[in-house]
C-alpha cells in the first residue's frame, strides 16, 4: 500500500486534510476538487472562446443566442449530447472508451496550478503528460479497430502513427528542461525560472526555445488536435476524430469536452514547464503573507497560470483556424525528419550551455 | 392543456428542450439548387452558427437532416437511411420547393422525382423557395427552435 | 508479393485479389463527395486500388420536362439544369433557338450577355475555390471566397430580382437594359475582385500544406482527358489551350482580347490538382478583364431584338456550344413548328467529369479523395439532368 504521504503532501497544510485518510479517498477528493474548480470551468470557457475566435478570424460572429454572446452554448451542446438516445455499443469498444477517457482525465492530478494545490509533484512528474499522450493513443486504436470497420482501422492506425512518432521529439525536449532544473518535479522546474519572461526556460537560452516549440507541437500532434486533427472531413466543424470514434450522443460529449481539455492540459502543462508557471512577483506574496490574507497568494499564482495557458491556447486556435490540414503521412515525415533531428541538436546545445553556467 | 409535471420535472424539460433548440448539429443532404443556397447560409454572411448548428459529416452525431433540393425515387432509400442513422431526437428540415412538394419536377410531371420529402421522412420544417434565400433557411431554422424548445405559436 | 498487373482486365486471380480487399462506399449523400453520386472504392492499406461510380440519383427527367412548356416558359426551368451557372444554360438555349429563328442579336444585348456570363464564371469560380477549400479543412477560404461571392450575387440580385437562378437571357437578347449605376457597380466588383487572388496565395494557394497535398496528385494527362471527353478548366490544367470562346467566338467574343489560362506545373506536375484550382483562380482575373473590356465597348441600341415577338420557330434543328465555368456545355433543339419544343438535349461537362473518376482515384490514398473528388468540380444536376 503506499504511503498516504506521497499525495496531496501539501493539501495536508493547505485544507487541514488529514493524511490518515486513505489514499484512494484523498485521491477521489482531491480530483474531484480540481475537476470541478479548474478543470470544468476552464474548459467551458475555452470551448466558448474556441467558437467565437475561429469565427471572429472566418468573418464571422459566431455563437450569439445562447445566452449573454452566447456564452452558454459549450453547456447547451453538452447538455443536447448527453440527451441523445444512442445505440449500445459492444463490450469491447465499451472498454477501451473507459479506458480512454479515464487515462485522459487522470492527468488532473500533475496540472500546475499552485505549488500548494498541485495534486501529484513526485520526482518524475513531468514525463507523466507524454505517458498519458502515448497510452491514449493506444486505446484510440484499439478503440478503432474494435469497430471493425476499414475506415476504423485505417484511423486507428493513423492516430497511433501520429503519437509514436511525436513521442520521441517531446521526451527528448523534457530531457533539455530537465537538464536545466536538475530534476523532473513541478517544484524544481517551475523554481528554476523567474518571474519575468527572459528568466523563464521558454526564452532563457535558444535551446530552450527550440525544445518549446518542439513539446507544443508534439503534444498537439499526437492528442490529434487541431490543426493535427486528421484530413478527412468537410471542416473543422465537426468532430470526426479521423473516422475512429464512432461516439455520438453522451460518448460524443464526453470526447468533445475532452478533446478541448486535451488541448487545455497540454498548454498548463507547457506554461508550467517552459513559461514560468506559477511565479508570481515577490513582493506580493510578501504583502500578502504579511496581511494575512493567505489564499490571496494562491490565487494571484493560479491567475498566472491560466493567464499563460490562455496565451497558448489562443495561438493554438488561431493557427488551427488559419491553416489547412496537413495529410497524416506528411505530418509523420516531417515529425520523424525535422522534429526528432532538431530536438537532439537542442538537448546537446542546452547540455553545452547549462554547463556553460554552472561553470561561470 | 399541457399536463402539469412537478417543478423539478418541468424544469429539467425545458433546460434540455432550450439545450437542443439551441445546438441543432446538422448534416447536409445537397442534392439540387438549393445546396448552393445553403451553402451560402452557413458562410459568413448569414451565418448559421450563430444559431449554435456546426456541420457534422456524420449523421450518427447530428440532430438535424436538411434536406436541400429534389429527390428522385432512386435516392429515397439512401437518404431513409441517412434518416435512420441519426440518433433521436432528430429533426428534419426540407429547403427549397422540391423537397416540399416537389416543386418543378412533381410527380404528375416527371416520374423520377419524389413529390416531396415528407413522403419518406417525417418533416418538420419545410422551407419554400426556388430557391429560397439565406435569410428564408435561417427563418426556417429559427422556427424550428421555437418548436424544439416547445414556443411554437403554429403546429 | 509479384505486383499486380491490373491492366490485364483478363486475369481472374485480379479479381479474386480484389475481392478480398476492404471496399467503401461513398453513398450518394455523404459528406465527402458534392453528390448525390455513389463512389464504390477498393483499397489496399492506405492506397485505392480501384474505384466505381454510379450515377443517376438525380435524374429528374428535366429534358423531357421542356417538351412540355411552351417556347418562352422554358428558360425558368433551364436555370436549374446547372444551378450555379444558369446563365450559361439560358444562354446556350437563347443561341440555338436564334439560330433556328434566323435572329440578330443586337451588340448592346451581345456585350450584355458576355457580362452576364462572365460574372457568373466568377461566381462559379469563388464556389470552386471556397469547396476545394473546405474540403482539404482550410475553412477560412471558404468563408472569405463566400463574403466575395455574395457581393457578386448581390449585383445579380440587382440587375435580374434573384440570386443564383437569374432568368436574363432571353431569344434575341436579354429581358431588360444596364442601367448606368450597374456599369458602375460592376466595374467597383471588378476592382475588389482583381486583388482577391493574391489574398487567396497568401493565404491558402502556395502554403506548404496545400501544396504537398495538391502538387503532382491527381494527374490527369492531356490524352486521357481528350480521350474522355473533358473540356474546360480541367482540360486546360493538363496543357491544352482549348477554349469555345477562342476557337469558335460566340455572342461577341471575337471582339474581345483575352489570354486563354493553361496549367503550366508551377510546383508540380502539369494537369495535377493543384494546377486545375490555379487555373480557376487565374480565369478569374481574366474575366475581370473581359467584363472590362465588354463594358469599354458597350455599344448603345436595344436590348432585344424583338421583345414582344412570341412565335414559335420554324422547323429545324441547331447545336450550340458555349464555354461554361466547368467545361463546353452542347445544346440540341429541334422544332417542329408548334408551340412546344419537339426536342431538347443537353450535353453538360460533368459527365465527361464524373466518367473520368474511376481512372482519376488509382493510385491515391484515402485522405485524399474528399479532396480530388470536390476538386474535379461535378455538378451531378447538369450531369444527371
Amino acid at each position: 500500500m503506499m504511503e498516504a504521504g506521497v499525495w496531496a503532501k501539501s493539501w495536508e497544510r493547505f485544507f487541514g486534510i488529514s493524511t490518515a485518510l486513505p489514499p484512494p479517498v484523498i485521491a477521489a477528493l482531491g480530483m474531484t476538487f480540481l475537476h470541478l474548480c479548474f478543470v470544468f470551468p476552464l474548459v467551458w470557457v475555452v470551448l466558448f472562446f474556441e467558437r467565437k475566435l475561429g469565427a471572429d478570424l472566418q468573418a464571422r460572429i459566431g455563437p450569439n443566442r445562447t445566452g449573454l454572446f452566447g456564452f452558454f452554448q459549450p453547456i447547451a451542446d453538452i447538455i443536447k449530447l448527453f440527451k441523445k438516445r444512442t445505440r449500445g455499443i459492444t463490450t469491447q469498444e465499451a472498454v477501451w472508451e473507459m479506458a480512454l477517457i479515464a487515462t485522459l482525465f487522470s492527468t488532473v492530478a500533475i496540472l500546475p496550478t499552485t505549488e500548494d494545490l498541485v495534486f501529484l509533484n513526485t520526482g518524475l512528474t513531468l514525463i507523466f503528460p507524454v505517458l498519458i499522450f502515448v497510452m491514449i493513443a493506444l486505446w484510440a486504436m484499439f478503440l478503432g479497430i474494435s469497430r471493425e470497420t476499414v475506415i476504423g482501422v485505417l484511423g486507428a492506425v493513423r492516430i497511433l502513427a501520429k503519437a509514436t512518432t511525436a513521442a520521441f521529439p517531446v521526451l527528448v525536449s523534457l530531457l533539455c528542461v530537465g537538464i536545466r532544473s536538475g530534476g523532473m518535479s513541478w517544484t524544481q522546474v517551475i523554481h528554476v525560472q523567474g518571474v519575468l519572461p527572459h528568466q523563464w526556460n521558454a526564452f532563457s537560452n535558444p535551446f530552450l526555445f527550440v525544445a518549446f516549440i518542439i513539446f507544443v507541437l508534439g503534444g498537439l500532434i499526437a492528442l490529434s488536435i487541431p490543426p493535427f486533427d486528421g484530413s478527412q472531413g468537410v471542416s473543422l466543424m465537426e468532430y470526426r476524430a479521423e473516422c475512429v470514434l464512432n461516439f455520438s450522443g453522451t460518448r460524443l460529449g464526453l470526447f468533445y469536452y475532452s478533446r478541448t481539455y486535451a488541448l487545455v492540459m497540454w498548454c498548463m502543462a507547457a506554461a508550467g514547464i517552459f513559461l514560468g508557471g506559477w511565479n508570481v512577483p515577490s513582493f506580493m506574496r510578501t504583502y500578502i503573507e504579511a496581511a494575512g490574507v493567505y489564499p490571496l497568494a494562491q490565487f494571484f499564482e493560479v491567475s498566472a497560470v491560466l493567464v499563460k495557458t490562455f496565451v497558448l491556447v489562443t495561438v493554438v486556435i488561431w493557427v488551427s483556424r488559419v491553416s489547412s490540414r496537413q495529410r497524416t503521412d506528411h505530418v509523420t515525415d516531417w515529425v520523424w525528419k525535422l522534429l526528432g533531428p532538431v530536438s537532439l541538436l537542442a538537448l546537446m546545445g542546452t547540455a553545452i550551455w547549462e554547463s556553460g553556467v554552472i561553470l561561470r | 392543456m399541457k399536463q402539469q409535471q412537478g417543478f423539478f420535472a418541468n424544469t429539467i424539460e425545458k433546460i434540455s428542450s432550450w439545450a437542443t433548440a439551441q445546438s441543432l448539429w446538422y448534416y447536409v443532404a445537397q442534392s439540387g439548387c438549393c445546396a448552393d443556397e445553403a451553402l451560402e447560409a452557413l458562410s459568413c454572411r448569414y451565418d448559421l452558427e450563430r444559431f449554435g448548428c456546426l456541420q457534422q459529416t456524420d449523421p450518427a452525431k447530428a440532430d438535424l437532416l436538411i434536406v436541400n433540393g429534389a429527390i428522385t425515387k432512386k435516392a429515397a432509400s439512401e437518404i431513409r437511411a441517412i434518416y435512420e442513422a441519426m440518433p433521436e431526437p432528430r429533426y428534419v428540415m426540407a429547403v427549397g420547393a422540391c423537397a416540399s412538394c416537389g416543386g418543378p419536377f412533381a410527380c404528375d410531371e416527371g416520374d423520377f422525382s419524389v413529390s416531396g420529402v415528407d413522403q419518406i421522412l417525417p418533416v418538420d420544417v419545410y422551407v419554400p423557395g426556388c430557391p429560397p434565400r439565406p435569410e428564408a433557411i435561417l427563418n426556417g431554422l429559427i422556427k424550428l427552435q421555437e418548436k424544439v424548445s416547445g414556443k411554437a405559436r403554429s403546429r | 508479393m509479384e505486383k499486380l498487373d491490373l491492366d490485364n482486365k483478363n486475369d481472374a486471380s485480379i479479381e479474386h485479389h480484389l475481392g478480398n480487399l476492404p471496399k467503401k462506399t461513398y453513398g450518394p449523400f455523404a459528406a465527402e463527395i458534392s453528390g448525390p453520386f455513389r463512389l464504390d472504392v477498393t483499397f489496399d492499406g492506405e492506397v485505392i486500388v480501384r474505384s466505381e461510380v454510379e450515377t443517376g440519383y438525380f435524374h429528374r427527367k428535366l429534358e423531357r420536362l421542356l417538351e412540355k412548356r411552351r417556347w418562352k416558359s422554358i428558360l425558368p426551368l433551364l436555370d436549374h439544369l446547372d444551378p450555379e451557372g444558369a446563365a450559361f444554360t439560358e444562354l446556350a438555349a437563347c443561341l440555338a433557338v436564334e439560330e433556328l429563328k434566323k435572329i440578330e442579336v443586337p451588340p448592346r444585348a451581345q456585350m450584355i450577355r458576355i457580362v452576364v456570363t462572365e460574372m457568373t464564371r466568377i461566381s462559379q469560380h469563388l464556389g470552386y475555390i471556397g469547396r476545394v477549400a473546405r474540403s482539404v479543412g482550410g475553412e477560412t477560404l471558404f468563408h472569405y471566397t463566400a463574403r466575395d461571392r455574395e457581393k457578386l450575387l448581390d449585383l445579380f440580385e440587382l440587375l435580374s430580382g434573384a440570386r443564383f437562378s437569374l432568368n436574363f437571357i432571353r431569344f434575341g437578347g436579354v429581358r431588360g437594359d444596364v442601367t448606368d449605376g450597374f456599369i458602375e457597380r460592376v466595374l467597383e466588383l471588378c476592382e475588389m475582385i482583381q486583388i482577391r487572388p493574391k489574398e487567396y496565395n497568401d493565404l491558402f494557394t502556395f502554403t506548404r500544406s496545400f501544396v504537398q497535398r495538391s502538387a503532382g496528385v491527381g494527374v490527369i494527362e492531356a490524352e486521357h482527358a481528350l480521350r474522355d471527353g473533358i473540356t474546360g478548366p480541367a482540360l486546360r490544367a493538363s496543357g491544352e489551350a482549348k477554349d469555345l470562346r477562342k476557337d469558335k467566338p460566340y455572342t461577341g467574343y471575337g471582339q474581345i482580347d483575352f489570354d486563354v489560362q493553361v496549367g503550366r506545373g508551377d510546383v508540380g506536375t502539369v494537369g495535377d490538382a493543384h494546377d486545375r484550382f490555379l487555373v480557376r483562380l487565374r480565369e478569374i482575373g481574366q474575366s475581370v478583364e473581359i467584363i472590362r473590356q465588354a463594358l469599354d465597348r458597350l455599344p448603345a441600341g436595344s436590348f432585344c431584338s424583338d421583345p414582344g415577338e412570341d412565335r414559335p420557330p420554324p422547323a429545324g434543328e441547331a447545336t450550340v456550344a458555349v464555354e461554361t465555368a466547368r467545361g463546353q456545355l452542347r445544346c440540341y433543339v429541334k422544332s417542329d413548328g408548334g408551340e412546344f419544343p419537339a426536342q431538347m438535349k443537353f450535353d453538360s461537362p460533368s459527365v465527361a467529369l464524373v466518367k473520368h473518376l474511376p481512372a482519376l482515384l488509382p493510385g491515391q490514398r484515402v485522405e485524399d479523395i474528399s479532396f480530388l473528388v470536390t476538386g474535379m468540380d461535378i455538378c451531378i444536376s447538369e450531369a444527371d439532368r
